[in-house]
């Protein structure tokens, strides 16, 4: 469904981004994983079109995503940004539905099956109670699923997520990924999301690309490129993992 | 879906501004009782009422000098207050007011130029005045927001204080132009001050139509500057095409804070005080708060236009004073309290 060929992106001359190549098939969650500074951040843009790309090609359900207006990919996918910006003065609900911006005509007129769309996402999203509150004022967990029921109610067939869990605490990190997975699932949406929590990639992911330096180190199944050897030498620091447990098979933590 | 009701909000407002412009045609150096006034409209609609000898009299104060002078003061209240707010919106910025960020200043300066070149006198040279002012105007807020913006990000403090610079070195240019204008120099002074001298019909016809295509203009943007609030990137990736909504914003804006300028002069903070108190009643969404920021800019400057004209009456103050004495502690309000976010 999604093509990434030859993806560079230079910044000062110093590539981000080097020939990055994968696919991404329809109803399946990769994980992008990596050391701070692997360019996880940097591929998600380029593909979303915040940034522009230096060379290669992106290609979604056989369109070239770089011959159409960057704005006009919000079609084709939905993003979950990795520090939030919740404006002030604005309802939970009103902030939801504004995730059909790209269906809307300039005046942001919106109908019946609009506010469906985006009533279904807070549900989907245990939002909904919060519908007429004040987005600004809710907890931090609170906000980052009123963000995922925009990014649902976009209803685009690619999701794109960047460490949407980072500033939030244990229980809420489960529930929003467990609503994530469920969501996607449901509607065979297709979902990239850089994560740090390796365990969680395990856990979440149907595949997982490893990033190192802006190239691709390791690119597959969750088990066969969360190893021993590789992440160890991708984070330049002794990983370790704990394997028959029956809660978690495996158990990836670093040595102390 | 939403539970607030925006037209609660438009019609009380709009029962406000017309209180408001009765008020101002009732009350000045003479005052002219409600009764004669509908009278006298009466007269002019149904015509051929008889009216008394007094009411004669009171009929040319009310068509050459209070219903157009009220008018034009309704037009630049509502210029300034919805484009205050779009700024506001536009460089999510709580203090960008079109005084503030140096784009009165710019317009002031332009239409300066416009009259020392040739001091209008018919139609078409009224026109250069508006024309010139939105040209001062746009290069104003494009040269302040060049100097603010530090990479991808536009900083608060840093947009107002390049607002103040762009802001001191157009009101000096003024000042310079000012000084080799001659005859017309108390004229223009009180024009700068933000005195309503201009009287008669002629400039009410000149800064309708662009205040009123402004003010249409930005309130169509509700939407857009909706999104906006989430940031560049993030609207982008939304879908709205960041950069043409932007170049509009900043065009209509421009636009009807330059026509204000140029047929009021420049009249401080009413662009802060009146889109700030409405963000507090009906929040922030700008499809509701542009339309009334437009309602409540007409009421709040022609109610500082009568304290204008009589509190030391028979001499007039220039509104712009009036606006100054109650927007400047109202900014330093809003400068302090910061901790308690609204915006």
């Amino acid at each position: 469904m999604l093509q990434v060929k030859n993806l560079s992106v230079n910044f000062n001359k110093l590539p981000i981004l080097d020939s990055v190549s994968f696919e991404l098939h329809k109803g399946k969650i990769l994980g992008l994983i990596g050391p701070n500074g692997a360019g996880k951040t940097t591929l998600l843009r380029a593909i979303n079109g915040s940034i522009s790309i230096d060379h290669g090609k992106i290609i979604f359900k056989k369109q070239d995503l770089l011959k159409i207006k960057e704005h006009e990919r919000a079609n084709f996918m939905a993003t979950v940004p990795q520090n939030r910006t919740i404006p002030a003065g604005f309802q939970v609900q009103q902030i939801v539905l504004m995730g059909r911006t790209p269906y809307l005509n300039w005046f942001g007129k919106t109908t019946k099956r609009d506010e469906r769309i985006a009533e279904q996402a807070m549900r989907d999203t245990d939002t909904y109670q919060l519908a007429d509150k004040m987005a600004d004022e809710l907890s931090g967990g609170e906000q980052q699923r009123v963000i995922l029921a925009r990014a649902f109610t976009q209803d685009t067939p690619l999701l794109l997520l960047d460490e949407p869990t980072t500033h939030l605490d244990i229980r809420f990190q489960m529930e929003f990924l467990d609503l994530l997975q469920k969501h996607v699932k449901k509607e065979k949406k297709s979902v990239i999301i850089a994560m740090h929590d390796l365990n969680q990639a395990l856990r979440f992911c149907d595949e997982v690309i490893l990033l190192s330096q802006g190239k691709i180190y390791a690119n597959g199944k969750p088990e066969t490129v969360l190893t021993e050897k590789k992440l160890s030498a991708v984070y330049q620091y002794p990983i370790r993992i704990r394997k028959s447990d029956k809660e978690a098979p495996i158990f990836i933590y670093p040595k102390i | 879906m939403n539970k607030r009701s925006p037209a609660k909000w438009i019609i009380l407002l709009a029962i406000g501004v017309v209180l408001a412009a009765l008020l101002s045609i009732v009350l000045g150096s003479v005052n002219i009782p409600l009764q004669d006034v509908f009278a006298i409209l009466k007269s002019r609609v149904v015509s051929h009422t008889t009216l008394t000898d007094i009411q004669d009299k009171f009929t040319s104060i009310l068509f050459d000098l209070r219903i157009p002078r009220t008018i034009l003061v309704l037009l630049v209240g509502a210029a300034l207050a919805t484009s205050g707010g779009a700024y506001q919106g536009l460089f999510q910025n709580p203090l960008a007011d079109p005084y503030l960020i140096g784009v009165a200043s710019g317009a002031g300066l332009g239409s300066i130029i416009a009259m020392t070149i040739q001091w209008p006198r018919d139609l078409l040279g009224y026109f250069t005045v508006p024309i010139s002012a939105f040209i001062g105007a746009l290069l104003a807020v494009m040269l302040v927001y060049s100097l603010a913006k530090t990479g991808k990000t536009v900083h608060n403090t840093t947009l107002i204080l390049a607002g103040v610079a762009v802001s001191s070195l157009s009101n000096a240019l003024t000042s310079f132009l000012l000084l080799n204008a001659g005859g017309e120099l108390r004229r223009a002074i009180v024009w700068m001050m933000g005195g309503s001298t201009m009287i008669g019909w002629k400039p009410v016809i000149t800064a309708a139509p662009f205040i009123l295509l402004g003010i249409g203009l930005l309130c169509s943007m509700g939407y857009q500057l909706n999104v906006l609030q989430f940031g560049d990137e993030e609207a982008q990736q939304m879908g709205v095409p960041v950069k043409k909504v932007r170049l509009w914003i900043i065009l209509a804006a421009s636009l009807t804070t330059a026509a204000a300028v140029a047929f009021a002069g420049t009249i401080a903070f009413v662009g802060l005080v009146v889109p700030h108190i409405l963000r507090r009643l009906v929040g922030n969404d700008y499809r509701l708060l542009l339309p009334l920021s437009a309602l409540g800019g007409a009421i709040f400057l022609v109610l500082s236009d009568i304290l204008a004209r009589m509190l030391l009456a028979p001499q007039e103050i220039p509104v712009g004073v009036i606006t100054i004495l109650f927007g400047a502690p109202f900014f330093l309000f809003i400068l302090r309290s910061t901790k308690r976010k609204v915006w």
